[in-house]
């Protein structure tokens, strides 16, 4: 069973770099460039097991996303794992209420580990797929 | 000191002749003076809010001099008053933030002892005088008041400035920190992956993973590309804010620049799937920093290949006999008009679309230079519409499109 990421973030290289050395680790990995594209792709079906979010995009920043999400009922339990340039990213983890929150530039062994414990631990849903 | 302006004294007595004599002593040390013979009269003139620049006196106002509207610049306060006492006027204006600034002179004839002038300057007071008093020693005491206040405002304006240097400091090294990271983590992140694979792949890496490999080093690469051009674009950020571009100038054909820069750009036009075409009618000689103008050219093309939507790229030169004109024109997601100032401010960053991923300050960048030069850019566009961004540039040294004194001197 392959784990899946969606990878939030507007920077075209982090992006496809993201998803090229997740790929690699076995991950199944969809990108989105901004906050509303996020949405707009989970609202369509998609249901990653772990949500990698940036927090500066335009159209919607990583905050407001996370808001949204909070208010699906069917999208509110992905956890997410914050990745961001911004030194306070560490204080957000808990505002945002966030499995974890890793600054960047993350280093991929880092990355691995934080995916891991998420994956691994008790109580982590995977949400089924809604009825085509 | 005699090329200072006039200050206003507020001269508050509830005794016509002493009042009138303080008047007289006030005006002949070159005060201009306001008169209150109450309390409540007292404070309202010293709360009267100061009059718009311009604004011109009322005819026939019941106060000596003018102008009569404006509030005092110092008070001349006798504690003995009919309604409120001295003391009392003292600390409701001093209480209050609109008049707590002015500097208070208390005087009396009558409580002359040492714990009526200790009460009167715990009041507030900034100084006291016991009538009799000379006309020397008020206009002294008052100067004296007076420059201190002054003196005053500037080490608040100072402070102010100071202030304001240090958030803009603050707010530059923040976006320049996240600018740097983006890049970095990429960087990193191929690298790392690099690593593994290689290590997967034991001493003798199979022949189809090499070109992946490589991949990842090119992509690496790329952004260490990337961070050079953004230090750079951070010093250009910094160096502007002290006034310091450091423009050369020479006698440069803008033609041959636009024809360099666009055929450099040749591979990412094709990447970004974009015709990127370059429209000039002969030599166009100006006095330029060449290297600066590449800069702007490369900035402007820069962005209208990432938000060209894969559009045709045009750029113009055109000329007159004063002046050049470079068009940058794409056919993309366009800027809305409400952003049309915005998008060359410094850290304008996820307001307009053309601001993120590190390009915020390449317009600002660009901006600095063309006024350096004497020259004027702006942008017309709509959302949905394209952008078509036009520089102006003088072609004569020493001239000015944008004003006279915008002209930064060649180093």
């Amino acid at each position: 069973m392959s784990r899946s990421i969606l990878v939030v973030d507007d920077d075209a290289d982090v992006r496809s770099s993201l998803q090229e050395v997740l790929e690699d680790e076995g991950f199944e990995v969809t990108v989105a460039g901004d906050g509303q594209e996020a949405l707009r792709k989970l609202d369509g079906g998609l249901a990653p097991d772990v949500i990698l979010l940036d927090l500066m995009m335009p159209v919607m920043d990583g905050i407001q996303f996370r808001a949204k999400q909070l208010a699906r009922p069917r999208l509110c339990s992905i956890p997410v794992v914050v990745l961001s340039a911004q030194s306070h990213v560490r204080d957000l983890h808990h505002q945002m209420r966030c499995a974890g929150a890793l600054r960047k530039p993350v280093r991929l062994q880092e990355l691995l580990e934080t995916l891991g414990r998420i994956q691994g631990a008790p109580g982590s849903r995977r949400l089924p797929r809604p009825e085509a | 000191m005699s090329a200072d302006p006039r200050h206003r004294v507020l001269n508050v007595n509830d005794r016509d002749a002493t009042r009138y004599m303080v008047t007289q002593m006030l005006r002949s040390a070159r005060f201009d003076v306001l008169e209150a013979a109450t309390g409540e009269e007292a404070l309202a003139v010293a709360r009267r809010p100061a009059p718009a620049p311009g604004t011109p006196a009322p005819a026939g106002s019941p106060l000596p001099d003018a102008p009569p509207d404006a509030p005092p610049d110092a008070i001349v306060l006798d504690v003995r008053l009919p309604d409120l006492n001295g003391y009392e006027v003292c600390k409701r204006l001093k209480a209050d933030p609109a008049t707590a600034s002015i500097p208070i002179l208390m005087t009396s004839a009558a409580y002359v002892d040492t714990e009526h002038r200790v009460e009167g300057l715990q009041s507030g007071a900034d100084a006291y005088l016991a009538q009799p008093f000379e006309p020397s020693e008020l206009s002294a005491v008052l100067r004296t008041l007076l420059r201190s206040r002054a003196a005053e405002r500037d080490a608040q304006r100072l402070t102010e400035e100071l202030t304001d240097a240090i958030r803009i400091r603050d707010e530059f090294l923040s976006i320049a920190a996240h600018e740097l990271r983006t890049p970095l983590m990429t960087l990193q992140l191929q690298l790392d992956s690099l690593a593994r694979g290689l290590d997967r792949a034991g001493s003798a890496p199979a022949a189809e993973l090499l070109p992946k490999l490589r991949g990842k080093v090119d992509t690496a690469l790329r952004q260490t590309g990337r961070l050079t051009l953004l230090v750079d674009d951070l010093l250009d950020v910094a160096r502007s804010a002290r006034g310091a571009l450091g423009i050369q100038l020479e006698e440069v054909d803008l033609e041959r620049v636009v024809q360099d820069v666009v055929e450099r750009f040749a591979p990412e036009a094709a990447r970004a799937g974009s015709a990127l075409t370059a429209s000039t009618r002969g030599p166009v000689t100006a006095c330029v920093d060449r290297l600066r103008i590449e800069q702007v050219l490369t900035n402007l093309i820069s962005n209208a290949l990432k938000y060209g939507r894969g559009q045709p790229v045009a750029v113009e030169l055109t000329s007159g006999p004063e002046r050049a004109t470079l068009i940058v024109r794409d056919h993309g997601i366009g800027i809305s008009p409400t952003d049309h100032a915005r998008i060359f401010d410094r850290f304008e960053r996820a307001v307009s679309a053309r601001h993120y991923g590190g390009l915020g300050l390449g317009l600002f960048i660009t901006g600095r230079i063309v006024e350096a030069h004497g020259g004027v850019i702006r942008v017309d566009s709509a959302l949905d519409q394209g952008a078509a961004f036009v520089v102006e540039l003088p072609r004569a040294l020493g001239r000015s499109i944008a004003g006279p004194e915008r002209r930064e001197q060649s180093a």
